[in-house]
């Protein structure tokens, strides 16, 4: 698939991969990355608008969330048009507990980017925020 | 319950629909801990499917999220 990659759907997976690098390390100039109008949305914080609500989103974790890397070996890029669709899982430890997608039911995740002009002009990201499984109980399947 | 499409999105065999399964809880709903009785609330969950096709069939289903929002369930164990 990637030698069929026009070098736009390269810009945008390169893109995509310094998202997830600024993310983990808490970095604040993962914003340069989005418009300032940018739609975000996350599940349970729902949607945000403009780029800022990036860390009103981030602000539902302070507290639990000890750290958080995304499996960036593992992602797999699904580049349409002007969307950039990311599958992948990540690891990491909230309130002492550990996660690591495919091996724990938590950290797997969708990502559906959407550019513009070279920047983000929208993220959804669609994942089970439950992390560490503290929820499965009410499940059928937990 | 009915699903609403938002975006769909396509590269070769791989579709991938935004979409949100909304709906009323108007009837019993058998959990593991037991019944929760009809309690009129509505629900709108948002997710993504990702369909990977072969030869015109779908060759794997993956649905994000992997559990469903629970916000709208009572926070106390249901009886049964």
């Amino acid at each position: 698939m990637a030698d069929e990659m026009s070098s736009n759907d390269q810009n945008k997976i390169a893109l995509a991969r310094e998202y997830f690098m600024r993310a983990d390390q808490g970095r604040r100039d993962v914003l340069d990355l989005f418009h300032e109008d940018a739609e975000i949305y996350f599940p349970k914080f729902g949607f945000g608008f403009g780029r800022q609500s990036f860390f009103e989103m981030v602000k539902g974790f302070e507290g639990s969330l000890e750290h958080i890397q995304h499996d960036y070996d593992g992602l797999k890029f699904i580049p349409s048009g002007d969307y950039l669709v990311v599958e992948g899982t990540s690891h990491g430890k909230m309130s002492g507990k550990s996660w690591a997608g495919g091996k724990t039911p938590g950290g797997r995740f969708c990502n559906v980017f959407k550019f513009q002009d070279g920047r983000i002009s929208s993220l959804h990201v669609y994942l089970d925020p439950d992390y560490t499984g503290d929820d499965e109980a009410r499940f059928r399947w937990g | 319950m009915h699903r609403e499409l938002y975006e769909v999105i396509v590269q070769g065999d791989v579709v991938i629909v935004e979409l949100s399964l909304n709906g009323t809880h108007r009837g019993p709903l058998e959990l593991p801990k037991g019944i929760v009785p009809p309690s009129g609330k509505r629900m709108k969950a948002p997710c993504c499917d990702v369909f990977r096709l072969k030869d015109g069939k779908i060759q794997s289903f993956h649905c994000y999220p992997i559990v469903t929002d629970s916000s709208w369930l009572p926070d106390e164990t249901p009886t049964r």
